[in-house]
């Protein structure tokens, strides 16, 4: 403990690490990133997702040794960084764009996207090989502002094991909301008597996008067909009478596990599903990678069906999802992030994505072979779903991001405060309306 | 005898106690080593029947682990590093020397503590994104070079040992900074270990600041790239599980050898006021 | 006068010291720069002029090419012939050598296709040391390429050229030529090293550094040609180098440290006040006074600057005719192509949302104004058509004057610390005590910049920010006054957030009982003590992200451990995080397996301070333990006590990561703590303004609390 130390003090030594790393940061920071073309993606997707994006960027680099392409994949607040990275100059060459949460439309709508139309022919791009609805999601009078991707229907997926032990016959293709309520009533069960329910007959989400076709089937919809207006059809008998079918679920007649809270899908419904635990869930394509493997493992055995109609009367109808792939106005790789954009829509990599299968690909051949392929015999009924399907008002409404938001809160008021739902409605009705006419105090980044 | 009953019972409460605590690491690392599926049984598997390791290669190599481990040792070398210098300096001034001003100064210091970090978190990011610096090292490390908490401590610790030495050292004619450099700060070893730790904790675990000012994969530190790691992996529990768990470890490793410097040194600085 | 100097070193010294070397090295960086920045600069300034003159050009091409063949005729050109291969594009500025360059046939098929596609392009050519302009027209499935050459030769004033409708150069255009002998190689060195670029370079061409800027055809897709400036003198339109001012600064700031240090030592303690006075005023405002007056010139310079970019690029709009074919985004881009900052929609936002009154106000051709809460610089123009446009761009002084500001905030803070020290060193009783103080302050200095910078400033600001509205997409921050605070009064969202982190701060008094408990519990010397406090410690230094994935997972309604535990005794199952009733109660549980071992190792330090002499006094009395608890322990442990809830309230209201990962605020905004709340104002809608003033009522109450406590409770504490 004497004061012997000298020369080199620890904190000489420290303090000139710390003034010179930062200084050599700095600098390094600086360095030449003037040489390099780098392309940078932006988008959302899982490990397994990222890992297929990586092979198709793989022949785009092949293509163009000169280029570097960073793939960023964002979870969270997707919408908001990329705006935020367009408006402040640095955006991303390609972004990947949907129809859903993370709409193509307010983009559009602020011209901050390059319009593909006139490069089609340089780049060999034929729209009319795309399914025409998918296309139409990004087309405007004059332009096509991104290419796209895949799109996905919602459907019915059935867990056979729980339909056999159970006793109950899988439903036919053109079933009713009466039949998906009985055949759920009869798979709500305790198996083992201990006063817990064991087995439930299906789920219910609080995420809008899964209850957008129940609504349609019922003849009701959210918004007036200008998509300008919540009120008077957001609490009209029609919607409610759906949203009232789902809630029952919950309330009345208990058919399904407790509510997921997130916002984000927690995927608890697949293990749930995939364990026998629920007999039935709506969800997208996306299920089936996993649920493939797991049928070849011979873990489970996995139907799927349409969503049910209305009633005997009514045509089925269920929702579409589709995203695309789109260029920032800004980039200052116009030529290449547009060519990127293309290959990223290519057959070539709708083939690769196919082949694991998160969606079904835009382009018609491509998705013609696949099913021809299925070995699985399901995809038949995503056929069937994308020729009944509807887009969602992602595609055309702009706000649709903060007018989704708006929605789960009538599932939870309804579930968990008790409130009548035509209060709700009407409330969240005159909410939307405000967002729409832009005058809401909270929420939107106009 | 009675003594030794008590003491039984003591044991017995503390350990109780202490297990409910380790409940939720036993519980993470089960799962961490367990089948997707089995996971959802009930009731509960308490231990897997058949260990899969290869969670944890597979979610390691799902996300770029060693580079969200790397960021967040070169942040917390630097923060440390910087708390430790602010924390001495400041604290030894505030404890040993005089001047005009001193607590007015230090009751300022001290206010800093009650400042909640959102205030100050638009305009620090305005303010790192005008200089360039959003998601940069630069960004993480700029805004934290200093710890209040640090200060007090030091101020604290210096205030506890005596100023004998010292000032012996003036009348040999050392200066200030010689006192400081050669006498005080020796002896202070023990207090800059604890704020050491305190600090390099804090910084490991800070995540608000990170969340914001990184916007790349290559820039994020453990605890943001786990959460987003968390929110792509949300369907598979043992996957999160395994990463986790070594978002833990080595947080734990450096604990479990020092953790009397944790405890010593709070009772050191002696929270005596 | 040796031990003086360490402290004056590190205060005053050292930070002019480093202000100046950093200024002098910034000065020099950019003085390296400066030209071959300029040679960008110009080159991209051109190529903007080319692209307009080429979409112009182009569209009206496309429109009636009868007109133009009607016109050339008329203005006796010499051949209208069809054109085959593509030639280069050069240009070239007043004391630059012109660099000709091809494309070759490849990049004459490239354009060939180009313009069968229906995109004519029309390019400025430099052949035989003269301007040329070439025009691609297509027709009919041929192609027609009028190539039209200024009988002027190079011009003097590429302003000048450039300035000049296309229609009038055809006028004073005779000759029609071709050429195609053009050396190939240079230009494909350049065109490949362009490839993929937007922007002007600086690029290697053979021996030669020159900057360059790639020229795109007419829809911006295959870079055609570029714009070569080879070391050209300064552009007069380019305002003084910007570190000029910043340099003039340092070196006074650093000359008024120097000047102060050294009457200062002089004076020592006998000092003579009014020639000292006078010393000090002559060493601090005679730099600052040539500083401000640089300063005023280089702000001078710059408006200048801004003021003839409007003019040149006012006079290219007035020579259009008819304006409303324009896009604005086009002319936003010619009259922003000098200023970085400016950018097609900050300009096109802010002439189109330019109220009329405001327009009405430009009464002059030139001038300053305030749209918006943003300032302008705006040149009216009359086109031919007799409409009136406004150009409107960021002031470049105005750049000056925030790096000025900057700059003059740091010669003061220097100077007011040169004040203090001279003044120190004037009153001071003893040296001792000078020296001392000197000592003190340099030792706190690094702490108290820091905190001054990162802390007390960013706090300021967001109390301003809270008066305006702040959204990172709007170029606009209008100040809305109160209008913040009232919305937020009347915001039940924030309310909500409000209350909820009212009730989750109730795990503290939670938590400070368990952690006393087990505080006191292990407050003995038996084996294993250590390892058990450890254990207890265990959560509060782990990452707390991990920790809230596990406890969700805990919480789990179905699978999770919790609802197991309680099914044994009969109980649950609860929903936890799934439902609104039970959430919070979820995370107010978390956050006491968290805390209560940092608490406890505090209420050990506290317990092991109390000397036992009192315990002993106290079992004499024949008191109990719990009389014993009651009067010796829990009023000795006053200030631990004290201090944990102090700080664990503030550190409750502040929680964020366990909302941000386990529920987002959910279910029904049951867990929307105002953190989290703030946050998602902020970084999700974009209301920054409207954040800051939630996080300032934060603060607000924050602070409330702590005084609250601090009067009630604490009237040990101060600092002694």
């Amino acid at each position: 403990m004497t004061p012997r130390r000298g020369g080199r003090s620890p904190f000489a030594v420290a303090l000139s690490i710390s003034i010179a790393i930062p200084i050599a940061l700095v600098s390094a920071c600086r360095g030449n990133e003037r040489d390099v073309t780098v392309l940078r993606v932006m988008a959302w997707a899982g490990p397994e997702e990222r890992a297929i994006e990586g092979q198709i960027l793989n022949i785009f680099r092949a293509r163009h040794p000169e280029v570097r392409i960073e793939y960023e994949s964002i979870s969270s607040n997707y919408r908001e960084r990329l705006l935020t990275s367009i408006v402040a100059g640095s955006p991303p060459d390609v972004a990947l764009l949907d129809n859903g949460s993370y709409g193509a439309a307010p983009f559009i709508g602020r011209d901050l996207l390059v319009n593909v139309a006139a490069y089609l022919e340089r780049i060999g791009v034929d729209t009319s090989a795309y399914y025409p609805e998918v296309l139409e999601i990004f087309r405007r009078p004059g332009g096509l502002y991104a290419f796209p991707k895949d799109f996905n229907p919602i459907v019915v997926y059935c867990n056979l094991d729980l339909f056999d032990e159970v006793g109950v016959a899988l439903p036919e293709r053109d079933w009713t909301w009466s039949d998906f309520l009985s055949v759920a009533q009869r798979l709500t069960r305790d198996v083992n008597g201990d006063g817990r329910t064991d087995t439930y007959g299906t789920l219910v989400r609080r995420v809008f996008y899964l209850w957008q076709p129940w609504v349609w089937a019922a003849g009701g919809d959210v918004l007036s067909s200008d998509g300008r207006r919540a009120s008077g059809y957001l609490d009209s008998p029609e919607t409610e009478s759906a949203i009232r079918f789902l809630t029952d679920l919950v309330t009345v007649h208990r058919v399904v596990p407790s509510v997921d809270v997130q916002r984000q899908p927690t995927g608890m419904e697949r293990n749930y599903f995939l364990t026998g635990r629920i007999g039935m869930v709506t969800s997208g394509h996306w299920w089936l990678p996993q649920i493939r493997r797991y049928i070849d493992e011979g873990r489970v055995n996995v139907a799927v069906l349409p969503l049910p109609r209305y009633d005997e009367e009514s045509e089925p109808v269920t929702v579409l999802y589709a995203a695309g792939w789109a260029v920032p106005h800004n980039t200052r790789h116009k030529k290449l992030a547009v060519e990127l954009a293309a290959h990223l829509s290519s057959a070539e990599a709708q083939r690769m994505r196919a082949e694991y299968g998160l969606a079904l690909p835009s382009l018609r051949a491509v998705h013609e072979a696949v099913a021809a392929d299925d070995r699985y015999d399901l995809e038949e009924t995503f056929l069937f779903a994308a020729r009944h399907g509807r887009m969602s008002w992602g595609s055309t409404v702009e706000e649709w991001a903060q007018v989704e938001v708006q929605m789960p809160d009538i599932f939870d008021r309804v579930i968990f405060s008790g409130e009548p739902l035509d209060e709700v409605t009407a409330d969240i009705a005159a909410r939307i309306d405000a967002i729409l006419a832009g005058t809401s105090g909270s929420g939107t980044p106009r | 005898m009675n003594r030794r009953a008590g003491n039984t019972l003591v044991y017995i409460l503390a350990a109780a106690l202490g297990i409910t605590m380790l409940v939720p690491f036993v519980w993470m690392l089960s799962t961490s080593l367990m089948d997707e599926f089995e996971v959802f049984q009930f009731p509960p598997r308490l231990w897997p029947a058949d260990p899969a390791w290869s969670n944890y290669s597979n979610a390691l190599t799902a996300a770029p682990f060693a580079r969200f481990f790397l960021n967040s040792a070169i942040m917390s070398l630097f923060i440390v590093t910087g708390h430790l210098f602010t924390a001495a300096t400041a604290g030894y001034a505030f404890a040993r020397l005089r001047f005009p001003g001193r607590d007015k100064v230090f009751i300022l210091f001290l206010a800093n503590l009650m400042v909640p970090v959102i205030v100050l978190l638009i305009p620090r990011f305005l303010l790192v994104n005008a200089l360039g610096w959003v998601d940069t090292y630069m960004g993480l490390i700029i805004t934290e070079l200093v710890g209040v908490w640090g200060i007090f401590l030091m101020r604290q610790y210096f205030l506890s040992i005596p100023r004998e030495l010292e000032d012996a050292a003036r009348i040999d004619g050392a200066g200030e900074w010689q006192v400081f450099w050669k006498v005080a700060l020796p002896l202070s070893r023990p207090a800059l270990a604890t704020v050491a730790l305190f600090s390099f904790v804090e910084t490991w675990k800070s995540f608000l600041w990170p969340l914001i000012v990184t916007r790349s994969m290559a820039m994020r530190p453990v605890e943001v790239g786990i959460a987003a790691f968390h929110s792509l992996y949300l369907s598979n529990w043992p996957y999160q599980m395994a990463a986790a768990v070594v978002a833990v470890v080595p947080i734990l490793l450096l604990f479990l050898f020092t953790q009397r410097y944790f405890v010593r040194g709070i009772q050191l600085a002696g929270l005596k006021y | 006068m040796n031990r003086l100097r360490i402290p004056f070193v590190l205060l005053v010294v050292a930070p002019a010291v480093i202000l100046a070397l950093g200024g002098i090295y910034s000065a020099y960086r950019s003085w390296a720069a400066l030209g071959p920045e300029l040679d960008r600069h110009a080159a991209a300034r051109a190529v903007e002029y080319m692209r307009f003159y080429r979409d112009d050009l182009g569209e009206r091409l496309r429109a009636s090419p009868e007109r133009l063949a009607a016109q050339a005729a008329e203005l006796g050109l010499e051949r209208f012939t069809v054109y085959g291969a593509r030639d280069q594009v050069v240009v070239t500025f007043p004391d630059a050598t012109p660099l000709p360059l091809a494309l070759g046939d490849e990049g004459g098929e490239a354009l060939l296709a180009a313009a069968r596609r229906g995109n004519a392009v029309v390019d400025l050519v430099m052949i035989d040391d003269r301007a040329t302009w070439l025009a691609y027209l297509p027709d009919e499935g041929s192609l027609t390429a009028a190539t039209v050459r200024a009988e002027t030769g190079p011009t003097d004033a590429f302003g000048e050229a450039v300035a000049y409708d296309m229609a009038l150069y055809l006028g004073t255009a005779r000759a029609l030529a071709s050429r195609d002998d053009w050396p190939s190689e240079l230009s494909r060195t350049l065109i490949d090293s362009l490839a993929g670029f937007d922007r002007a370079l600086s690029v290697e061409i053979g021996e030669e550094r020159v900057a360059a800027a790639p020229f795109k055809d007419f829809d911006e897709w295959d870079v055609t040609g570029a714009v070569v400036i080879r070391r050209a003198g300064m552009d007069p339109l380019m305002p003084a180098p910007p570190f000029v001012g910043m340099l003039a600064l340092a070196l006074a700031a650093g000359l008024a440290a120097f000047f102060v240090a050294r009457v200062t030592f002089e004076a020592g303690g006998r000092a003579e006040p009014r020639r000292l006075r006078r010393k000090f005023a002559l060493a601090l405002v005679t730099p600052a006074l040539a500083a401000a007056v640089l300063a005023a010139g280089d702000a001078r310079v710059s408006a200048r600057g801004t003021d003839s970019l409007l003019a040149l690029s006012g006079r290219v709009v007035s020579d259009l005719g008819n304006l409303d074919a324009i896009p604005i985004d086009r002319l936003a881009r010619l009259a922003g192509a000098d200023a970085a900052r400016l950018t097609a929609d900050t300009l096109a936002a802010a002439t189109i949302d330019a109220p009329a009154e405001a327009l009405a106000e430009l009464h002059s051709e030139t001038g300053r104004i305030r749209i918006g809460g943003r300032r302008f610089a705006y040149r009216a123009v009359a086109s031919e058509a007799g409409q009136q446009i406004f150009l409107l761009t960021d002031p470049l002084e105005d750049s000056r004057k925030t790096a000025l500001f900057w700059l003059a905030g740091l010669y003061g803070l220097l100077a007011v610390g040169a004040l203090i020290y001279a003044s120190l060193a004037l009153s001071a009783g003893s040296r001792m005590e000078l020296r001392e103080t000197m000592a003190a302050w340099s030792f706190i200095a690094p702490s108290l910049v820091l905190l001054l910078v990162f802390s007390a400033a960013p706090l300021l600001f967001a109390f301003y920010l809270s008066f305006h509205g702040w959204n990172l997409l709007e170029p606009a921050k209008p100040f809305v006054g109160l209008g913040h605070y009232i919305e937020l009064a009347g915001d039940g969202l924030f309310w909500n957030a409000a209350k909820n982190t009212a009730i989750y701060s109730l795990y503290v008094p939670l938590t400070m009982a368990c952690a006393l408990g087990v505080a006191i519990l292990l407050n003995r010397s038996i084996k294993g003590v250590a390892l058990l406090r450890a254990i207890f410690f265990l959560p509060y230094i782990t990452s707390f992200v991990a920790i809230s994935i596990v406890w969700q997972w805990m919480y789990d309604p179905n699978f999770g451990i919790f609802n197991w535990i309680l099914g044994l005794f009969g109980l649950g199952p609860f929903p936890w995080l799934n439902s609104p009733s039970t959430a919070l109660l979820a995370l107010i549980i978390m956050a006491v397996w968290i805390h209560i071992g940092f608490q406890m190792v505090i209420f050990l330090a506290g317990l092991q301070a109390i000397p036992n002499e009192l315990y002993e006094a106290a079992m004499i009395d024949g008191a109990g333990a719990w009389r014993r608890f009651w009067r010796i322990t829990l009023p000795m442990l006053r200030p631990t006590t004290f201090f944990v809830l102090v700080t664990s309230i503030i550190g409750s209201f502040q929680v964020f990561t366990f909302v941000y990962v386990m529920t987002e605020g959910g279910p029904l905004h049951a867990t929307d703590v105002i953190v989290y709340h703030i946050y998602q104002n902020a970084w999700q809608f974009l209301r920054m303004g409207y954040a800051s003033a939630m996080s300032w009522v934060l603060f607000a109450v924050i602070f409330a609390i702590t005084l609250i406590q601090f009067r009630l409770l604490g009237r040990r504490m101060t600092p002694s």
